[in-house]
């Protein structure tokens, strides 16, 4: 079922390179002195991340991602439970989509 | 799975929020249950990936040990315009690192909480973080969450929905339709926002999160792979880090 030798081993590398990222922070880290400074960078850090990979993601692709991001922002300070709030927010592009 | 039998009282996030950390087999399940809707989208775009591993040429068990293995969907979708009968290895490497980077920046965040626990399980946990499970995980700890084993729970149902998903849409071929159809592709964004209000800062300290934005989307122009996630992640977060200095 498996081809090719090269194709495993290339799958191999790349599943090695991705789980380096994913240890290469917590390793680093180790290296960095947990002084205030840095406590209070961590501290921001998440919100800064999430702020990366979601407003590239809000900018393209047309109203469907502002649609839903506002949506389940409201459906959340509305204190819905955040299944609530996601199957909301796709609910509502779903059936805008049917519409437009 | 090493669960630490639970001894904490059965409503955690009602507690005041504690320093330590924990792993126990009730985070477990609450991570998987949280994540759910996230491993559902995750099946219809596993059946997008499957299908076009099939068109470019990986057979079955090759698209299963790549989703099972590397479980890093933009990641592999890439190397999918990369692949062929030989396919360059460094190539694949350099194009997966390039857009895998941005975990760097997120497994450092979890530093302070991840290093309370045995390295073992430590180091099984970061291999279940992606970017949802960790956004979540972030954003329940900030709520007084100091269960560690829910970045597990949530990581293990949404592998199981990738690897399902990459096996029908293999199965299946192209008869499936665009998930786009269902609002499948506005999950991830949902969830992000979503996982985003209870870090909120406050406007008078929200600049820090303009400046995150604002470099983000610029270098997302320049940069290839994922690493304006890097840019922008580290613009943010230090710049709001030297404010707090400066203010003290």
């Amino acid at each position: 079922m498996i081809g090719t030798s090269q194709a495993v081993l290339a799958i191999l590398v790349m599943a090695l390179v991705t789980y380096l990222t994913r240890v290469g922070g917590f390793w680093l880290m180790r290296l960095v002195p947990e002084g205030g400074f840095v406590r209070g960078w961590l501290q921001h850090l998440p919100g800064a991340v999430i702020i990366a990979i979601l407003a590239p993601m809000a900018l393209e692709g047309g109203w469907a991602a502002p649609v839903a991001i506002a949506a389940a922002v409201g459906l959340g300070l509305m204190r819905q439970s955040s299944l609530i709030a996601i199957f909301g927010a796709v609910a509502l592009v779903a059936v805008l989509r049917q519409i437009i | 799975m090493t669960d630490v039998p639970a001894e904490a009282p059965a409503s955690p996030q009602s507690d005041a929020p504690q320093p330590g950390a924990k792993f126990t087999w009730d985070g477990f399940v609450r991570g998987f249950r949280m994540a759910t809707p996230l491993a559902l989208s995750g099946v219809l775009f596993g059946m997008a990936f499957g299908v076009l591993a099939r068109e470019a040429g990986l057979s079955l068990g090759e698209t299963l040990l790549m989703s099972m293995t590397v479980f890093a969907g933009a990641s592999q979708m890439a190397a999918l315009d990369l692949w062929s009968a030989a396919p360059s290895i460094l190539v694949l490497a350099i194009a997966t690192f390039a857009i895998n980077v941005r975990h760097v920046v997120m497994g450092a965040a979890l530093r302070p909480w991840f290093s309370k626990l045995p390295s073992p399980i430590a180091h099984l946990s970061l291999w279940f973080m992606t970017d949802a499970n960790w956004a979540m995980s972030m954003s329940e700890h900030r709520k007084g969450e100091r269960d560690a084993a829910i970045l597990v729970g949530s990581g293990v149902v949404m592998w199981f929905g990738w690897v399902i998903g990459g096996a029908i849409g293999h199965l299946a071929g192209a008869a499936l339709g665009d998930p786009r159809v269902y609002g499948a592709d506005v999950v991830v964004p949902a969830f992000f926002a979503l996982m985003l209000t209870p870090l909120w800062p406050g406007w008078s300290r929200s600049w820090p999160w303009a400046v995150a934005a604002g470099v983000a989307v610029a270098s997302h122009m320049v940069l290839p792979g994922y690493w304006h996630v890097v840019a922008g992640g580290l613009a943010g977060s230090l710049a709001g880090a030297f404010a707090d200095a400066r203010r003290q």
